[in-house]
């Protein structure tokens, strides 16, 4: 596959970055101040840029509805006659305890199971959730499929096993943890007939059933609630491409098999999925309806997690960016934008928010002259705008979010944002040394922490 | 619709705009609005350009606005030296404002005719026509009241609460116009609170913290701007209101001039609201019956709407009459102008709740109240009591001082440039020396306050090159003056090598050799 984060450099993309570090290196040399102002005005710029493209994303998301909407009376009318086979891709590893709730949860989804495929994905070495899964497995609807031990062993490898088999008409992921919508796959069906075939995929909302459980679950429930219902449906309506999230995603089989499926080595294989359906020039749309998970509770491994994304988009954007002509003329400007200020700007924004937080601390702390020196007037300003109104406009966002997903007890969560982008800072700087030490290194995610805790699962890894 | 707001824009810009001319071309720009401009001159053109040179003595928003388009006057300049630019976009800001008025009586429901003539109410109340003219604040600070009031009225009728973000922020802005705004940015929040309680339903704790959350929503915006004006401040100055605790500031402006000002206000409580209440009711002389009004349709019908106007424009209007009471204000005469959207809205919505088949009558008593306006606002304007600054523009006897002060501004700057100086020769104090810098062909020779060396020069002006001082008569806190030669401005100035007089005789100013 020419896209893939197989190799995370490709060879042109390493000898460039060889050459300007180089010559970065010789110039820092004879001239170092220079250096250190073109950097700060750079990723000053870089930096405001991010922030607006955000502000102008919830802005626009503001103006109408953007999300696709299917009413329960909409999605009830179809015959079952007239409904597609659906084939739900679940792949788990290591999740044994999960799994009984999974089969309740699947089996509360509305649609006949003559016409629903599932296929739970397990990896040959896993024998505890194999075990678990048979023993559960009654439905004739329901099959196991035991992906044979080979490399990478990711999730998206995983699913592209399942997608060879599958025989659906459309196809879904979810993940085992996850309580989707009753009707959604109805929802879907409804809203890709109606979209028409320029649409080939759907992304459902995704929200989480343990807000509560404590001030990480609370920030990341309030951090969802802004992705999913105002900077993704922000994107739809600049009319941009959509980085996928990692579950319910609704595809046309067909085209997602022309298309070459998940890049089993990116470790963000949905994100990387969503560009790739807008350089092929298909849609995404977003799904009002949504799938329930379970926010991740514990610090460690909400770190773990989130680093994978990072490294993930880190990967995308690198991959995306090895032919930078035909990217452009692929996604036009305003994908590229997109790719750039979101795929990329969102893991470096968080990796850079800590450099400059200790810039600030240190200038109030010290005043050493030489930040006057570096720190040029213009840029000067603008990083100041970007410090004073960035975080204010980020955390106010937070607040109407609180608000809008009806969750105004959530006030104090979005007003302590800050300490969940120190967490986020954390994960960026462990996503950057993964990415150059272990691309392709799956950061497994324990689920069920919400369980419990005699039935904790045995940690994963 | 969309013709019908283009013509009350079309027709309020060339007013305006006719206006800001007769205001520039008989040289009677305000001190007030020179001075505004030349904060946002310094920090391009001065000898030591640096975004803090606007100053923290005002609130900034009237001089960023200016920002954009100072470069202009290298090629027009008339638009920095004579004040043009400042009065352009004054006029400019208010004729947005007119059509913000506008489209409240139009969300408010007020039927086409009546609309029209209570925009023209407002948009040719001769307060309104003069500020719009005139480059002072007051446009910018009005825009930004009614754009609050617009959405606040929007969020009263949608309850979303996406709605109260430009809320929060026309609040906002506002408190960079003005700090009188300080009044909307603590009643705003409060009300939204409690309207938010009292409409959601259900459980207490949920409703207490929907509104505590709609509350923070609404007020974040203001308040931040309130802690970030005053950070700015005692980072940089050193003060964390410098407007009350500057030497410069508004109390201490006050306090300078507490004899003048009760000798025209009286300086006891029944003087001081007796003359309040004169002013207030000279420029809107129905605004309490309108507002009685208003608040039986709330209290009767349960209709929310009219507290928007009331809300935002009355804590203005509170504030101001509370700061003359308590002796911390001037007492001008432009501290009521609130008053005038404020009955031209209330109007509007009691018109707009009359049931169809109400006799004509009563749609005609509303706009006949605020229409009264216009003639006892003329009345008063023209009595120079009440109307103490505008009479320095509109009688005959101000105008000339006002356009006297001016030429003496220009004759200091023509001399000076004549001199040939280099640059940092002349040390003055910009506080008062700001129409001779704005005048002057050649800014960088001065010395002025906002230099970050403007200290060390002020201490030893003859080691930093300065050859002159450039001292100002009547500036109470001149810096440069109280410094070598003590303070009180009847001191001999020793070292005199020239002085300027007013068309009157007296002397304004005075230039020493160091």
């Amino acid at each position: 596959m020419r896209h893939s984060a197989h190799v995370v450099l490709s060879r042109p993309q390493r000898a460039g970055l060889i050459v300007a570090l180089l010559l970065i290196g010789v110039w820092a040399v004879l001239r170092p101040m220079a250096v250190l102002q073109t950097v700060v005005a750079l990723v000053t710029i870089a930096y405001t840029a991010a922030i607006v493209f955000r502000v102008v994303l919830v802005w626009a998301a503001g103006r109408g509805e953007h999300r696709v909407t299917v009413s329960d009376e909409e999605a009830r009318a179809i015959g079952d006659a007239e409904l597609p086979v659906y084939t739900v891709l679940v792949p788990a590893y290591r999740e044994p305890d999960v799994i009984g709730l999974l089969m309740a949860h699947l089996g509360a989804l509305e649609y006949p199971p003559d016409k629903l495929e599932v296929i739970l994905l397990l990896e040959e070495d896993d024998q505890a959730t194999i075990d678990a899964a048979e023993s559960v497995v009654t439905g004739g609807h329901i099959r196991i499929l035991v992906v044979p031990e080979s490399q990478p062993k990711t999730k998206p490898k995983a699913c592209n096993v399942g997608l060879a088999v599958a025989t659906g008409e459309f196809v879904t992921i979810y993940d085992a943890e996850d309580v989707p919508d009753p009707l959604q796959l109805r929802r879907a069906v409804v809203a890709l007939r109606r979209l028409g075939p320029t649409y080939v995929c759907l992304q459902a909302e995704l929200g989480y059933f343990n807000v509560d459980q404590n001030r990480i679950t609370q920030w990341f429930a309030l951090e969802y609630a802004t992705w999913f219902r105002s900077l993704l449906p922000g994107l739809v309506a600049l009319r941009m491409p959509i980085p996928l999230g990692g579950t319910s995603n609704h595809f046309r089989t067909a085209e997602l098999r022309e298309l070459g499926a998940w890049d089993p080595y990116n470790v963000t294989e949905d994100a990387d999925l969503g560009i790739r359906l807008a350089r092929s020039g298909h849609r995404v749309g977003v799904l009002a309806s949504v799938t329930l998970e379970e926010a991740n509770s514990d610090f460690i491994n909400w770190i773990k997690q989130r680093s994978r994304w990072y490294k993930g988009y880190l990967m995308t954007w690198l991959v995306h960016l090895r032919a930078p002509r035909a990217t452009i003329r692929q996604l036009g400007w305003r994908g590229l934008l997109c790719l750039n200020l979101f795929v990329g700007g969102t893991p470096l924004a968080a990796l850079l928010n800590a450099v400059l937080w200790a810039t600030t601390i240190l200038w109030f702390l010290d005043r050493p002259p030489i930040m006057e020196e570096i720190f040029i007037p213009p840029y000067y300003y603008l990083g100041l705008l970007c410090l004073i109104f960035g975080n204010a406009t980020v955390i106010y966002l937070n607040v109407l979010s609180a608000r809008t997903m009806n969750r105004p007890d959530l006030l104090g969560t979005a007003l302590l944002s800050p300490a969940y982008w120190a967490m986020m800072s954390l994960a960026g700087a462990k996503a950057a040394w993964q990415l150059v030490f272990k691309p392709s290194y799956w950061e497994k995610t324990t689920h069920g922490l919400h369980l419990p805790r005699k039935e904790a699962p045995a940690h994963a890894e | 619709m969309r013709s019908e707001r283009r013509i009350v824009l079309l027709t309020c810009g060339l007013a305006y705009l006719v206006m800001a001319l007769w205001f520039w071309r008989h040289d009677l720009v305000p001190g007030d609005s020179a001075s505004r401009a030349a904060n946002a001159y310094y920090t391009i053109f001065s000898r030591d350009p640096h975004l803090a040179a606007i100053g923290f003595v005002w609130n900034p928003l009237p001089s960023l606005i200016l920002l954009p388009f100072l470069p202009l006057g290298l090629l027009v300049p008339a638009l920095t030296q004579e004040g043009l630019l400042v009065v352009l976009v004054s006029a400019a800001l208010m004729t947005a404002t007119v059509a913000v008025v506008h489209d409240v009586l139009r969300r408010s429901g007020v039927p086409v005719t009546p609309r029209l003539v209570l925009t023209a109410a407002f948009a040719l109340h001769p307060m309104i026509v003069v500020y719009a003219g005139n480059g002072m604040s007051e446009a910018c600070f009005l825009l930004c009241l009614l754009l609050a009031v617009r959405s606040l009225l929007i969020w009263l009728l949608d309850g979303r609460p996406e709605s109260l973000v430009p809320l929060g922020l026309a609040v906002g802005l506002a408190y960079g116009a003005r700090y009188e705004a300080l009044a909307p940015v603590a009643a705003v929040p409060v009300l939204v609170g409690l309207i938010s309680y009292v409409r959601h339903t259900g459980d207490r704790s949920i409703r207490l913290a929907t509104a505590r959350t709609d509350a923070v929503i609404a007020g974040l915006p203001g308040l931040l701007a309130v802690l970030l004006w005053a950070t700015a401040g005692r980072l940089i100055v050193g003060q964390w209101f410098a407007t009350f605790s500057s030497q410069y500031g508004n109390s201490a402006q006050v306090s300078a001039n507490s004899g003048g000002i009760s000798s025209v206000t009286g300086d006891d409580l029944p003087g001081r609201l007796g003359y309040g209440l004169q002013q207030l009711l000279g420029l809107a002389p129905f605004v309490l019956v309108l507002l009685a009004a208003a608040l039986l349709v709330v209290w009767r019908r349960n209709d929310l709407r009219p507290l928007a106007p009331v809300t935002v424009l009355g804590a203005v209007l509170a504030f101001d009459v509370l700061a003359f009471l308590s002796g911390t204000s001037f007492g001008w005469l432009r501290f009521h102008i609130a008053a005038v959207p404020l009955s031209v809205l209330l109007a509007g919505h009691l018109i707009a709740v009359l049931p169809a088949r109400a006799p004509g009558w009563r749609r005609v008593v509303p706009l006949v109240l605020v229409l009264a306006a216009i003639p006892s606002t003329l009345i008063t304007l023209g009595r120079p009591t009440l109307a103490r600054e505008e009479s320095e523009w509109l009688t005959a006897g101000g105008a000339a001082r006002t356009s006297g002060l001016a030429h003496v501004n220009r004759r200091v700057a023509a001399d000076l440039d004549a001199l040939g100086l280099p640059e940092g020769a002349v040390l003055t104090d910009a506080a008062y020396a700001f129409g001779v810098v704005l005048a002057s062909d050649n800014p960088k020779q001065f010395v002025i306050t906002p230099d970050r060396d403007f200290p060390a020069v002020l201490a030893d002006p003859a080691a930093h090159g300065v050859r002159y001082l450039l001292l100002s008569a009547q500036g109470a806190a001149d810096a440069v003056r109280t410094r070598h030669f003590g303070p009180g401005s009847g001191v001999t100035l020793t070292g005199a090598v020239r002085t300027w007089s007013d068309p009157s005789g007296g002397t304004q100013w005075t230039l020493t050799r160091v």
